[in-house]
């Protein structure tokens, strides 16, 4: 049975996708165009996140992965991206050979070999992006583009910060979105913004944000086990939070798709221990910056009010340790 | 202005329902003021004749029904249109309903929580 315990985190810090840049953060619409398209990456935590991904999956199937039966088609449009994109960066790792419309793809790391016919989701153990999913560690969603909105249509989430699949599937962007309190730094309301700039993405040129949160203890927090984490976070204390307490980053990446006019989403989540600051001194001096000043409204939606306090006391004594030794020099 | 008289007595004149609706032009705009049992089915059956939810305007004569969809077995309860909280059903999860609906859940969100107490008795 799935645990919980997070026994995990980012070790090759060069990979972590930092996400502040200044020491105050608030929401804004900060989509930048993605420099490199191939989204996918192998770090050295790749089998630890996929083997988890695979049990998550397994064990609460209806949990982690949504779909309506009519996605079949775009959902092989994302299966064939993804093999493509996965053999061309990692050649060493991935294979895929095509007979019209029989392929066969290896992923090497776990030694595993599917011949399928493309298009016969019966040849598949699963359906296709489900299928395709089980060797990234990212997370997939599927956004149907329709009447200027997007329709979360296919779902495939092992890593949910306050989400679900399962509740969240056939809703529109806006829905899903409709509890954000907050305006941008101009005022403008920001979902609306960021569906409309959704809207303009075109094939072959996509979008990357950098999402941010904190986690008490946990792989991740979805509606389902809210009576389980709920009262847990309140167990946080300023001597455990360096351990307990991880930043977590989702990188977000965003591709309008050729064929379906769909918007996929990728999300590549990450985990860095509180204490793990400390390896980097920018990073540390931003984080302890930009949580002490989360305003309360913000750390409520993003259900870190419980912890925030003591994750900021932790950074402080360490801040105020660091000066005090450098005073003593 | 035409005017078209159906008589409705259920779910069984369900095809002929269809019919009508089938037969009016694209931008029709669809009306329904009944109690809650019959505004469901001919809601339903608008929707399923291809009407956007956008086209249908629905006025309910009489009680409402409000529903929770329960997070933690994915089932759905009716509860009472002023709770706050709930108990679900089906799993009997004590459930904090939320503002939050979902067509295609037809239900609140129901975000489950340990009653205060309770967690002492189930250790």
């Amino acid at each position: 049975m799935f645990t919980q315990s997070l026994d995990f985190k980012t070790t090759d810090l060069d990979t972590f996708p930092f996400p502040f840049t200044s020491g105050n953060y608030r929401y804004s619409n900060d989509l930048k165009r993605l420099s490199n398209i191939n989204c996918i990456e192998v770090t050295p935590e790749y089998k630890l996140q996929v083997e988890t991904k695979r049990r998550l999956l397994q064990e609460q199937p209806h949990i982690r992965f949504q779909s309506f039966p009519h996605t079949m088609e775009m959902q092989w449009e994302v299966l064939e991206m993804l093999i493509d994109m996965a053999a061309d960066r990692y050649p060493e790792h991935f294979e895929v050979s095509k007979d019209g419309d029989k392929w066969t793809f290896k992923n090497h790391i776990f030694g595993e070999t599917n011949s399928f016919v493309y298009g016969d989701a019966s040849t598949l153990p699963y359906e296709p992006l489900d299928y395709i999913g089980r060797h990234f560690h990212n997370d997939f969603v599927l956004m149907v583009h329709r009447d200027s909105n997007f329709y979360l249509e296919v779902g495939q989430v092992s890593y949910a910060a306050l989400f679900s699949a399962n509740w969240n599937k056939g809703m529109s962007f806006d829905e899903i979105h409709a509890p954000v309190p907050f305006v941008s730094r101009k005022g403008d309301e920001l979902a609306e913004r960021v569906r409309k700039f959704l809207l303009s993405i075109e094939p072959g040129k996509p979008w990357t944000r950098i999402n941010w949160n904190l986690m008490a203890d946990r792989w991740d927090v979805n509606y389902e086990t809210m009576d389980v984490w709920g009262p847990q976070r309140s167990e946080i204390t300023p001597e455990n939070a360096g351990k307990l307490v991880r930043l977590r980053v989702e990188e977000q990446k965003f591709y309008r798709m050729p064929r379906s006019n769909a918007i996929l989403f990728v999300l590549n989540t990450q985990f860095l221990p509180l204490e793990d600051l400390a390896l980097r001194k920018e990073w540390f001096d931003l984080t302890y910056s930009v949580l002490q000043d989360i305003p309360g409204p913000m750390a409520e939606y993003k259900g870190i009010a419980p912890f925030l306090p003591q994750s900021v006391e932790y950074l402080r004594s360490i801040d105020e340790n660091k000066k005090a030794k450098k005073n003593n020099k | 202005m035409p005017v078209e008289c159906l008589s409705i007595n259920g779910m069984e004149d369900k095809e002929e329902i269809k019919r009508v609706i089938l037969s009016q032009k694209m931008g029709t705009q669809f009306y329904i003021a009944a109690a809650w049992n019959n505004a469901v089915m001919i809601f339903s059956l608008g929707v399923e004749a291809g009407l956007s939810e956008a086209e249908i305007q629905t006025v309910i004569i009489g009680p409402k029904r409000r529903y929770v969809y329960c997070m933690k077995c994915f089932e759905v309860s009716e509860v009472k249109e002023e709770a706050e909280i709930a108990e679900c059903d089906h799993c009997r999860a004590s459930l904090e309903i939320g503002p939050f609906y979902s067509i295609v859940r037809e239900g609140y969100i129901g975000y489950p929580f340990i009653p205060i107490g309770k967690e002492e008795v189930g250790s």
